[in-house]
């Protein structure tokens, strides 16, 4: 049997794992009196990411280790500032965390069943467009966009589960594309369930689960023609939800100019805006900003917390750290041995790193901020669960790569040898 | 007192951390270029038909076709290793087999006894030339370099 060499990233987790433990001994110091609670989080955090890495290692070599410590350290660096912020809602994210990698891990088993997720592609796009419709008439509302729903005590946000969904309706239907019914039926749903989320409040899922689509459509088809229509057609129910929905006009209102209306509506981006600002390029140091004045701190505006506590600097190699996760996904997408797994690699990607830059440039004042999770790294058990079992389905495409290069390496040595 | 020496401490440890990710990112880039590159490189020898492999003789020859040598490549009794041989006479961790500017060299982990041809090796370092027979502890294999395909000569005849 011939094996490519893998990479070992055990050394990158390791100073994952540093980074992570000499924060929280920093924590642990903060009220003059030694915090025993912070650094037993600290040294459970880093067990969990052992486990993890380890498990991980154990269902296949070929895993992609540097992705997982990408998340990995995303993850910690969400939970230092969460612990921080708050400790029993970091403790509540830990939870989470281990949940969704127990998630992550079932995807990645489950891709290698071939046809699973092809075949239950009709209920999955049922299944979506009614949880979306129920929520209209029973959802709660929290922070403004009706999108949550409460089963047996815990909030779940169902919209972050479509996007899962998403990604496999939109491989199943790009894979074989001949006639315009091929890829119609998802495009409808596409505009369906984005409709469903307008309606909702929940503008951030919305333009994510709409631009995810365009350009897994554009990479599945390359009709720009197409796309450039679809693009069009975009713009134009940005344009009528603006004239047809007041938070919409709100929000665009304060985009364009939060200082006029600091003191209500524009507050959140204002003080967003001055927390990077304070922090400068350095930062002030961790415990040493005062984050708890923006609202949403642990949520949407993290970013911000980072940038002011950590400094620019930081800020920009966390974006970095996103960018070399759609070159890495892309990378495994192209090496892909179905055109499906290639669609399917791909999506993921898409979806995790376009919803980064849509919350990063929300809060940097870039476009208008839509409230959406910073992926790996803000608080919300749903996002959580949702971007690992993401990660977990990218996982699966890589190993299925590894092994499909193994088999064709022994294929060319045996040509090579029995001539 | 000890809030001057813990706001110090907190004043020095940004700079730690921007350090720690800095260095993390640039580790991923260069490992993922790494990567790539070894990927390209194993399947233009799929394509091209162009391999270094070893080749164990019996009985070691469980794999029937041999191995096709990548960039780097560690050989002992471990499971951890990209060629694994199970037998009591190789070390865990045996030799490495690696290549540099198109130059294949074999290297001996610790105190593990290579011979090569026959001679025992005393160097740290020797190179490999093509049909080197290649001894560990009581394995041996032949290092081979195959230029055509099989394909192109089938189509040649």
């Amino acid at each position: 049997m011939n094996r490519v060499r893998q990479l070992s990233a055990a050394g990158l987790l390791g100073i994952v794992m540093i980074f992570e433990l000499s924060a929280f001994a920093l924590l642990s110091l903060r009220d003059e009196s030694f915090d025993l609670m912070s650094l037993a989080f600290g040294i459970g955090l880093v067990a969990v990411l052992l486990i993890q890495y380890i498990v991980m290692q154990w269902i296949s070599r070929y895993a992609d280790r540097f992705i997982l410590v990408i998340a990995n350290l995303l993850a910690a660096i969400g939970m230092i500032v969460q612990y921080r912020l708050s400790p029993d809602i970091a403790i509540k994210q830990l939870v989470w965390f281990c949940i969704g990698m127990v998630c992550m891990v079932m995807c990645t088993l489950l891709m290698r069943a071939k046809r699973f997720f092809r075949s239950i592609n009709i209920p999955l796009m049922i299944l979506s467009i009614g949880i979306l419709a129920v929520l209209l008439v029973v959802g709660k509302e929290n922070g403004g966009a009706k999108n949550w729903i409460i089963v047996g005590g815990i909030s779940f946000q169902p919209s972050e589960f479509v996007k899962v969904a998403l990604v496999f309706i939109m491989a199943n239907h790009f894979t074989v594309i001949e006639r315009t019914w091929d890829w119609l039926p998802s495009a409808i749903f596409a505009i369906i369930v984005a409709a469903l989320l307008v309606m909702e409040r929940d503008l951030g899922a919305a333009l994510l689960i709409c631009g995810t689509y365009l350009i897994v459509f554009y990479v599945a088809t390359g009709k720009t023609g197409t796309t450039l229509i679809g693009l069009g057609a975009g713009a134009i129910g940005a344009v009528a939800s603006y004239h047809l929905f007041d938070h919409v006009k709100a929000r665009v209102a304060i985009w364009m100019n939060p200082w006029a209306t600091y003191s209500t509506s524009g507050y959140q981006v204002a003080q967003g805006l001055m927390a990077i600002a304070s922090g400068g390029v350095m930062g002030l140091g961790l415990t040493k900003g005062m984050p708890k004045s923006i609202p949403a701190y642990n949520t949407d505006y993290i970013f911000a917390v980072i940038c002011e506590e950590f400094g620019i600097i930081f800020g920009i190699a966390v974006i970095a750290l996103y960018l070399v996760f759609i070159i890495r996904g892309a990378l495994i997408a192209l090496n892909a041995r179905t055109r499906y797994l290639m669609l399917v690699a791909f999506g993921c990607t898409v979806l995790i790193t376009l919803q980064s830059f849509i919350i990063i440039g929300g809060v940097i004042k870039l476009i208008p901020l839509t409230g959406i999770t910073l992926p790996f790294v803000s608080y919300g058990g749903s996002s959580m669960i949702a971007t690992m079992m993401l990660l977990g389905i990218l996982e699966g495409v890589a190993i299925q790569n590894g092994e499909m290069l193994e088999d064709a390496m022994d294929e060319a040595s045996e040509e090579y040898i029995l001539q | 007192m000890r809030a001057d020496i813990y706001s110090l401490t907190v004043s020095v440890m940004r700079y730690f951390f921007v350090a720690a990710i800095i260095y993390i990112l640039i580790r991923i880039v260069y490992h993922s270029i790494n990567e790539y590159n070894e990927l390209r490189r194993v399947k233009d020898w799929i394509e091209k038909g162009y391999a270094k492999h070893i080749e164990f003789l019996p009985p070691y020859d469980t794999n029937e076709n041999g191995f096709i040598l990548v960039k780097t490549n560690l050989i002992g009794r471990s499971r951890k290793c990209d060629i694994c041989i199970d037998d009591k006479s190789v070390k865990r961790k045996h030799a490495i087999i690696f290549e540099k500017r198109g130059d294949v060299f074999i290297k001996r982990k610790g105190l593990a006894r290579i011979k090569i041809n026959g001679e025992q090796m005393t160097n740290r370092l020797e190179e490999l030339l093509d049909g080197d027979l290649v001894q560990l502890g009581r394995v041996k294999f032949y290092y081979r370099v195959k230029r055509t395909s099989f394909r192109e000569e089938a189509e040649h005849e």
